[in-house]
């Protein structure tokens, strides 16, 4: 069956520069320094990436930040309690938008 | 030609012999562990392939007239080898440099106190199995209960002198991926290991080396079983590095089996490719060092030490 999602995509992610080769090779430069060894290492960066990646919902980022992760030296409950922080923040903006919710009632409510 | 040497043809290199500076010696496949990683398969059920006094007096005979800098003693599980005691002491005399692989739990198990003490008189190198800071990664790769028991053998050497300034005891690490994926750089890892490791545990110790899991053996079973073996193949070729042929280990080792026959690497004797890709070899028949120059035997499990910064 057809889908929309297809694993063997991530390796061709490179072919996004067919079009726009300057614009790809800005962009892979940019992400290349940022994923590099800074003041947040290597590692710390990947775990990041994990939660984000879970936090967009992105499968080929799941899959590649899950293995980066384990190439870069985590383990499974540091990957655990990454995924359990993107879901913290965006189960956090939706109950906090509850604050408004409840502003706008009083406003309107006898 | 293999597709390994289809890839050093086509970057224009030979993978050829420069002077043979370490004999690695296999002792058996006799382990107390059955890491699944393991490219011997071996484990406890391995009683009879274990190297025989006979063999041990031949490999000792070998090195004296070969001369070796290096004598790296490997299984298995060498402690589990009842002539291991006589292999240092001989092989002591010889070569300056004695090291001996070693996945910890078969070290300190209550039964080596004699060894513990050989060990340090001779100044025997540790080169310790230690692949994940993180316990559930450990045991699932190399068994229940062997994380603990790691930590306490590392705390027992430590006790004993070894990986601390001044002893000339020196321990170092092993550090592997616990699955289908390559392992963190070695300078990060080894920065990573010793703080967590003080930390925690109050171990030190002297270097830490990363090396892949190679693809044969129990290890390459489970690739196949699990459905990782094509990616993880193609993901070791994707990463060959041509800087990385110059160092790798077999241009500077020679392997001999536990029965006593040559290989160019512990790998090649894992596949029986014989040394240099030739008829066996029984160490009686070899008058001394394989020659610079010669070739080295490949396949294509040679393309785990050409990844990334190499397998030294």
């Amino acid at each position: 069956m057809e889908t929309y999602y297809n694993p063997a995509d991530l390796a061709r992610f490179e072919e996004i520069g067919k079009n726009a080769p300057d614009l790809a090779k800005k962009f892979f430069d940019y992400y290349a320094a940022v994923f590099a060894d800074g003041a947040l290492t290597e590692r710390e960066k990947s775990l990041i990436a994990l939660a984000v990646a879970h936090a967009v919902q992105c499968p080929y980022c799941i899959d590649a930040y899950t293995r980066a992760c384990l190439e870069k030296g985590s383990n499974l409950s540091e990957m655990t309690e990454a995924v359990h922080v993107a879901n913290a923040i965006r189960g956090g903006a939706s109950l906090v938008h509850g604050v408004q919710m409840r502003n706008i009632a009083e406003k309107i409510s006898f | 030609m293999d597709h390994f040497n289809k890839t050093l043809a086509a970057h224009d290199l030979q993978l050829t012999r420069r002077e043979t500076t370490t004999l690695q010696i296999n002792v058996g496949l006799l382990c107390n562990q059955t890491c699944r990683h393991c490219h011997l398969d071996a484990g406890p059920d391995r009683q009879q392939e274990n190297m025989n006094q006979k063999t041990a007096e031949a490999v000792v005979a070998y090195a004296q007239r070969s001369k070796f800098d290096t004598i790296d003693i490997t299984g298995g599980a060498p402690e589990l080898n009842p002539n291991l005691p006589y292999l240092i002491e001989s092989l002591s005399r010889i070569s300056s440099r004695i090291m001996l692989r070693s996945n910890l739990s078969a070290l300190n198990n209550g039964k080596n106190a004699r060894l513990m003490d050989l060990i340090s008189l001779h100044q025997v190198v540790i080169v310790a199995s230690f692949p994940s800071l993180d316990e559930s990664q450990a045991n699932g790769q190399r068994g229940d209960g062997v994380f603990q028991a790691s930590i306490k053998a590392l705390q027992k050497l430590n006790s004993i002198g070894y990986g601390q300034s001044g002893t000339g005891l020196e321990l170092n690490l092993v550090a592997n991926p616990t699955g289908a994926f390559l392992p963190v750089p070695q300078a990060q890892s080894e920065k990573r290991f010793r703080e967590v490791l003080h930390k925690k545990w109050g171990i030190e110790f002297n270097h830490l080396y990363s090396f892949a899991n190679v693809p044969i053996g129990r290890f390459r079973e489970w690739l196949k079983a699990s459905g990782n073996f094509d990616a993880y193949m193609k993901k070791l070729a994707n990463a060959f590095n041509p800087c990385a042929v110059d160092a790798v280990m077999c241009r500077a080792l020679v392997s001999v089996s536990w029965e006593g026959y040559l290989y160019d690497c512990d790998f090649n004797l894992a596949r029986s490719i014989p040394l240099g890709g030739c008829k066996r070899t029984h160490i009686l028949d070899m008058p001394g060092k394989p020659q610079p120059g010669n070739p080295i035997a490949t396949s294509d499990h040679c393309y785990t030490c050409t990844a990334g910064t190499g397998f030294t």
